[in-house]
């Protein structure tokens, strides 16, 4: 029976001891920036355990679409089809953007802005609801920078806030700390889109009552703030409604990039290219 | 006995491995809500279970595993895991007294102090903590408790929970 007694006071202060310890750390992490590269090669040593956690996904997901030959067939049919509508779409862009860039110079603007991307997969999602954050494969070895916005195949995404040698964290537009400029596309109408830990739905927030702004309006990046490139897909207005007693529009919008379920992602760079310049690329 | 606190760390190190990649094998929407803590239960039962072996430092480092997965705040979850260990540990005389429903009562406070911990260390710098993150988590556990316990009674190292460390402990 000794230990009943002589132990537990060792054990508060082991305990106290430790949480020190962690505190310290905690305090150290969240106010300075010491602890910067000791978290670079942390994150890659969680990279092989974070795809191992993301393997039943992936087998879910090849299963699924290898399991039936016909469902495979249709969806390559529904992809030749949509790789002619944007053959199309195109030729048609070629056209556009020599025509924009002779307005651009009657307007007298010296640059244009192009775009490049680069091809991504998620290799881990983070375990904290309240951090939508996930780790993509691509680092400084891919000349990815801090504050490089992420797209999927339907609209922008995130953007990057920390960069590793071989991987980098991406902060998603739906965390809550994440707020990202738009507009709308029918009027140019400003406001910013705000997350609130919820993937299927982003919030406008400060939209006043008599603002112009209807259920279905596609909502693009501005560009404003100079974070995000402006014109990309950011989401579709799902509900907007007026709440007694409240001087500003609840309107709550539903993002176009499948937040929770893309694996392959782009990352946008953009580069400024004088006039000059650009006329001979084209 | 040296080669059977091998086999025993064996097998914990593989339970915390398991616990660590359910606790980070992405879910869909917010069920992400309702995940059960399995890092801090499989810290519990092994704490309960050997006492000896494993004890406030185990659940540190477990918990500092958590953090480093997590990616944000670092020491956060060590801090949580390892006053959790405490009320366990200064609980354990009593906890193999229960059956498995009030355990699994026991696993839910402790899981709660464990949210309500974590919420007051995320106040440093942010404050969207919702009251279904506190009890979802807590629910979750309480009802994954028993069938979890009696899993891992069923390791080679095995005997029953409740009495085996009533002797160890007493050594």
């Amino acid at each position: 029976m000794r230990n009943l007694f002589s132990s537990s006071p060792s054990y508060a202060r082991r305990m106290l001891f430790l949480s020190v310890i962690a505190g310290v750390l905690l305090l150290v992490d969240t106010t300075t920036q010491w602890l910067k590269p000791a978290r670079s090669w942390i994150a890659e040593l969680t990279i092989p355990i974070f795809s191992v956690a993301l393997l039943p996904r992936w087998v879910n997901e090849t299963v699924n679409e290898f399991a039936d030959a016909a469902n495979l067939k249709e969806k390559s049919k529904l992809q030749e089809v949509e790789l002619l509508i944007l053959k199309g779409r195109l030729q048609r862009m070629a056209d556009l953007s020599a025509e924009n860039s002779r307005l651009r110079t009657l307007l007298n603007a010296t640059e244009i802005l192009q775009h490049s991307v680069l091809v991504a997969e998620l290799t881990g999602v983070s375990p904290d609801p309240l951090s939508h954050t996930i780790i993509i494969n691509r680092g400084k070895d891919y000349k990815v920078f801090e504050g490089q916005a992420v797209l999927d195949a339907d609209g922008l995404m995130g953007q990057v806030i920390e960069v590793y040698s071989t991987s980098s964290k991406v902060l998603l537009i739906s965390d809550s700390s994440h707020a990202l400029p738009v507009q709308v596309l029918r009027n140019g109408m400003r406001s910013i889109a705000e997350g609130y830990g919820d993937f299927r739905h982003l919030a406008l927030r400060y939209v006043s009552t008599i603002a112009d702004i209807k259920v279905g309006d596609q909502l693009v990046s501005s560009g404003l703030g100079g974070r995000y490139p402006a014109g990309y897909p950011v989401g579709i207005v799902a509900s907007v409604d007026t709440i007694s007693g409240n001087p500003y529009l609840a309107v709550d919008i539903k993002p176009s990039a499948q937040i929770d379920q893309s694996r392959y992602l782009l990352l946008v760079s953009q580069t400024v290219e004088k006039f000059g310049a650009s006329k001979n690329a084209r | 006995m040296p080669d059977k606190n091998y086999s025993l760390y064996f097998y914990s190190t593989i339970s915390l491995f398991m616990a660590l990649l359910l606790q980070i094998t992405p879910v869909f929407g917010s069920t992400v809500y309702w995940r059960p803590q399995f890092l801090l239960l499989v810290v519990s039962y092994w704490l309960l279970k050997k006492q000896r072996q494993y004890g406030i430092a185990f659940a540190w480092l477990a918990g500092m595993l958590l953090d480093i997965f997590s990616g944000q705040m670092l020491g956060r979850y060590a801090i949580t895991f390892s006053f959790c260990a405490y009320i366990l540990i200064l609980l354990n005389k009593r906890f193999y007294h229960f059956g498995l429903l009030p355990q699994a009562f026991l696993v839910f406070l402790l899981v709660l102090l464990n949210q309500l911990l974590l919420a007051s260390i995320s106040l440093l710098y942010r404050t969207d903590w919702s009251i279904v993150m506190l009890i979802a988590p807590a629910i979750t556990s309480a009802l994954i408790w028993p069938p979890l316990s009696l899993l891992m009674n069923r390791l080679p190292k095995g005997g029953r929970l409740n009495q085996d460390n009533l002797f160890e402990n007493q050594g």
